[in-house]
């Protein structure tokens, strides 16, 4: 139970084909741990493996092999409607794309009254109260809620999928490229939203990211993806002085601001 | 030895080679299984066609009694009715394996294959040259009105392409014969050459052939072309949105380099979209055949489903079919050439 | 919600006007033999008389009134393509679906016996079917047009269907705790009902197509009038070459105006669905 988050050896594969199968690799044996409130980052490319190995730890997508273990639980042994209603509470996701996040048939409100239906009876008290107190703490108007997606810019959506935490308060949210489809001004904010979360509610973060940089800031801890395999996993400070994987150099390469040392 | 059969082994495992046995496996599967429908269907119909047919030659073939049993003695021999399925089936197989169509009833005693091929050429004379003409035309005309999406050559190709694309070839074609021929007196009312000149390679023949071949080929022509200029028009806007157009133009390359590049990238579902519309293609002009009297497989395919001759009915089929077959397969290597992607074997499929 | 998505689409003008032409046809198909009861069938006129007021379409060859014989036409064309286009539909709709939602070997199985059967040219199939029977009914030209018809859109379901699951508004739903059911009607259904029904209208055209083209080449229905019919008849008793442009020129004008409204109707969705089903 001293975890909040326990990967044991997950493993990915995808066949394809009636006649000849091809098998791809996308998680390779992952292991990693993950402490109550800490924030750690997947480092990796496009097609490293890191949305899948997300979509596992979000019980959306089964493992081919290996466990994932939330404060003890198994998660994938989880079958009762009741207690993954539970899990989800506690453990949420944002993924990359704003647009996509959005049924475009209905209203904002619908994804903020989704995370109420995840609350108990007796914290759903004042419902409209709650979602506007989360749309508050993100920087909307409440006016946001009868929108619909398209009226509304990429930055705001993705802080309503934030407000969408906020209101679950879980113990684990992963955000698998929060920002990356967003305007570079706005991405500052959202990030803040991040540890904003963390300090209100001890809330675990991973970040799943291609930019080094990125987690470099935020993080306390960085584990760097690469073909479906975590290949080196290092603290911001660390990640200066040695690293040994050649994929990480190459990262590190093309951040060279992160050499420049800051006063 | 050993060498030649590493050589061999390693080009198995060259994607191009890996794709090209997959398309010819599996057009193979498709004509064994169109085969099989044809050989399938008069004998899964309600009420046995082929019994029936055998009793209709009996009632109406003007014929002595002596030539009705020898048509009724090959035709149950060639359908083997009397036989189970099973055999029948294999027969069949062996029978089209070998080129063997069958005997037609309604102009019997000729062999089908013979009159396929006697017909054929006629309608891959038509049917080729329209085609590739009007997909060269319609592409063309389509990528410049995208480039120029909304000015004045857009505007005006648009609407005519939309209504071509949706005017069925033959009544285009009666619409040109009417206007030009029977209107206007400027082409021939019909038929491939003209009636007094014999098929040989004389001026006088080449020069009839063109005059009668005008009309039929630019029903063809004007039809199709509209689907295309349509498609392309489509594909080329989509293209001209992409990042590398924008980084194209910020680095002031030209106006026809650029059409040039977008061109190349929007041809390639054109391309594809051949392969998939040569059936729609061929069933078009068979019928514009009819309206032209031109003497090809139209008439052939029209006498046979008229008089059900089924022997006629199952050899022309086949035969249109394989050579469906044989112009997606030439489709597939001309893209396989094309395509960056799979020349270089970046993707599989 | 609906309500707002139909008060855009009803502003574009393309899709309005070809729209109304749909309408307008259809209800001429409806009413119009009711209102101009001339039996077209009937050979009681002056053979190859061209339009009168006593004949506005004039007659063909048999001295059967044009117009009246244009308007059942219509009838049983739009009645032919929209049966036909139903059946394609339901089979390309649940092939597609099964395969989508059920994937693995399910999903193979189905995606190859489609992709064969989508190598096969329709029209060539139609015929040969169609060769077998000797008498065809309207219902029996439909189901021979539908189940030639269905590849594409088994293929184009499937794939609509993939790609809305992998959306990440389903693992929304899905984490707020969503049954697999609800996720079909909300997440799923509304999302591919633009599609669907984008499908069915170039099926439908596609089968008055195919209708006439059926009837052209002496496979079409072999009782009743359909614009294939007449277009054939016209064809058989030379009227072109006898310039009797009143016979063959109204049913293939009605043909084209029909098809081309729906290509209209289908593009005009497609150019306001599509960027908004990417999200966009």
């Amino acid at each position: 139970m001293s975890y909040l988050l326990d990967v044991r050896y997950v493993t990915k594969v995808y066949t394809a084909g009636l006649l000849s199968r091809e098998r791809i690799t996308a998680v390779n044996n992952v292991n990693f741990k993950l402490n109550s409130g800490e924030i750690i980052s997947i480092v990796g490319e496009s097609g490293s493996g890191k949305t899948t190995l997300a979509k596992i730890i979000l019980r959306l997508l089964p493992p081919t092999s290996g466990s994932v273990y939330f404060e003890g639980k198994d998660v994938w042994s989880i079958k009762r409607r009741e207690e993954l209603r539970q899990y989800w509470r506690q453990v949420h996701g944002i993924f990359q794309d704003p647009y996509a996040s959005f049924n475009p048939m209905f209203k904002v409100r619908r994804i903020l009254y989704q995370a109420l239906s995840l609350l108990d009876e007796n914290e759903r008290g004042d419902p409209e109260g709650l979602v506007r107190e989360a749309l508050k703490s993100v920087g909307l108007q409440p006016d946001a809620l009868d929108k619909y997606p398209h009226e509304l810019s990429g930055g705001m959506r993705q802080r309503i999928m934030v407000a969408r935490c906020f209101m679950l308060r879980p113990k684990l949210v992963i955000a698998d490229e929060p920002t990356s489809m967003i305007d570079a001004s706005t991405r500052a904010g959202i990030l803040k939203l991040f540890t904003k979360l963390r300090e209100e509610n001890n809330t675990s973060i991973i970040f799943i990211t291609h930019d080094l940089g990125l987690a470099y800031y935020v993080s306390d801890r960085i584990l760097i993806m690469y073909k479906g395999e975590i290949v080196e996993e290092r603290t911001p400070d660390e990640l200066l002085e040695k690293v040994e994987h050649p994929y990480t150099k190459r990262l590190l390469s093309d951040v060279p601001f992160l050499y420049r040392k800051w006063s | 030895m050993e060498g030649e059969k590493a050589v061999y082994r390693g080009l198995l495992k060259r994607p191009v080679v890996k794709l090209l046995i997959r398309k010819v496996v599996f057009l193979f599967i498709t004509y064994f299984v169109f085969i099989t429908i044809i050989f399938a269907l008069p004998r899964l119909v309600p009420g046995n066609p082929l019994a029936e047919m055998l009793a209709n030659i009996l009632q109406t073939m003007q014929a002595t009694p002596e030539l009705v049993r020898a048509v009724e003695r090959r035709l149950m021999e060639e359908f083997g009715l009397h036989k189970p399925w099973h055999e029948q089936y294999i027969e069949f197989l062996g029978r089209m394996l070998r080129g063997d169509l069958g005997t037609s009833y309604s102009l019997y005693p000729r062999k089908v294959s013979e009159l396929v091929f006697t017909y054929l050429p006629w309608t891959l004379g038509l049917l080729i040259p329209a085609t590739l003409v009007s997909w060269i035309a319609g592409n063309t005309l389509g990528a410049l009105a995208g480039y120029r999406r909304g000015g004045r050559f857009d505007n005006a190709l648009l609407p005519v392409s939309l209504i071509l694309s949706q005017t069925p070839y033959y009544w285009l074609a009666m619409i040109l014969l009417y206007t030009f021929s029977v209107k206007l007196r400027l082409f021939p009312l019909g038929g491939a050459y003209p009636s007094h000149v014999v098929p040989s390679f004389t001026l006088e023949f080449i020069a009839g052939y063109l005059y009668h071949y005008t009309l039929p080929f630019l029903s063809i022509v004007l039809a199709a072309a509209g689907g295309w200029a349509i498609g392309m028009r489509v594909l080329v806007i989509y293209e001209l949105r992409s990042d590398y157009v924008d980084f194209a133009d910020s680095l002031g390359l030209s106006d026809r380099k650029l059409l040039q590049y977008v061109f190349k990238n929007s041809v390639l579902p054109q391309v594809t979209g051949l392969a998939l519309n040569l059936g729609t293609i061929l069933g078009g002009s068979l019928i514009t055949e009819l309206v032209f009297s031109y003497p090809g497989t139209g008439y052939l395919v029209f006498r046979a489903l008229t008089r059900l001759d089924y022997p006629m009915i199952q050899g022309t089929f086949a035969i249109l079919f394989l050579t469906l077959i044989l112009a997606n397969f030439l489709v597939d290597l001309v893209y396989m050439v094309i395509d960056p992607r799979i020349r270089t074997g970046y993707i599989g499929e | 919600m609906p309500s707002r998505i139909l008060l855009e689409i009803f502003k574009i003008k393309k899709f309005t006007i070809s729209l109304a032409i749909i309408l307008l046809l259809l209800f001429i198909g409806l009413v119009g033999p009711s209102i101009y009861p001339t039996d077209p069938f009937e050979a009681v006129f002056r053979p190859e008389d061209p339009p009168s007021s006593k004949n506005p379409l004039g007659t063909d060859s048999y001295g059967r009134d044009v117009l009246a014989q244009l308007l059942h036409g219509i009838r049983m064309s739009l009645y032919i393509g929209f049966t036909a286009s139903l059946i394609a539909l339901a089979i390309g709709v649940a092939i597609g679906s099964i395969a989508g939602v059920k994937g693995g070997l399910t999903d193979e199985v189905l995606m190859s016996v489609t992709n064969v059967v989508l190598a096969l040219p329709s029209i060539l199939l139609m015929l040969l079917i169609a060769a077998y029977f000797k008498y065809r009914d309207p219902m029996l030209v439909s189901i021979i047009i539908g189940v030639t018809s269905w590849p594409w859109v088994a293929r184009a379901v499937r794939a609509q269907l993939l790609s809305l699951r992998a959306r990440e508004f389903v693992h929304f739903s899905r984490m707020a705790g969503y049954s697999d059911f609800r996720i079909a009607v909300e997440d799923l259904l509304p999302n591919m009902a633009a599609y669907i029904f984008m499908a069915l209208v170039l099926l439908m055209s596609g089968a008055m197509m195919a209708e006439a083209g059926l009837s052209m080449i002496g496979v079409g229905i072999t009782r009743g009038a359909s614009l294939g019919i007449m277009l054939y008849w016209a064809q058989m008793l030379e009227a072109v070459r006898r310039g009797l442009w009143w016979w063959f020129v109204p049913p293939g004008s009605v043909l084209v105006a029909l098809s081309a409204s729906l290509l209209m109707i289908s593009t005009a969705l497609d150019e306001y669905f599509s960027p908004r089903l990417k999200g966009r």
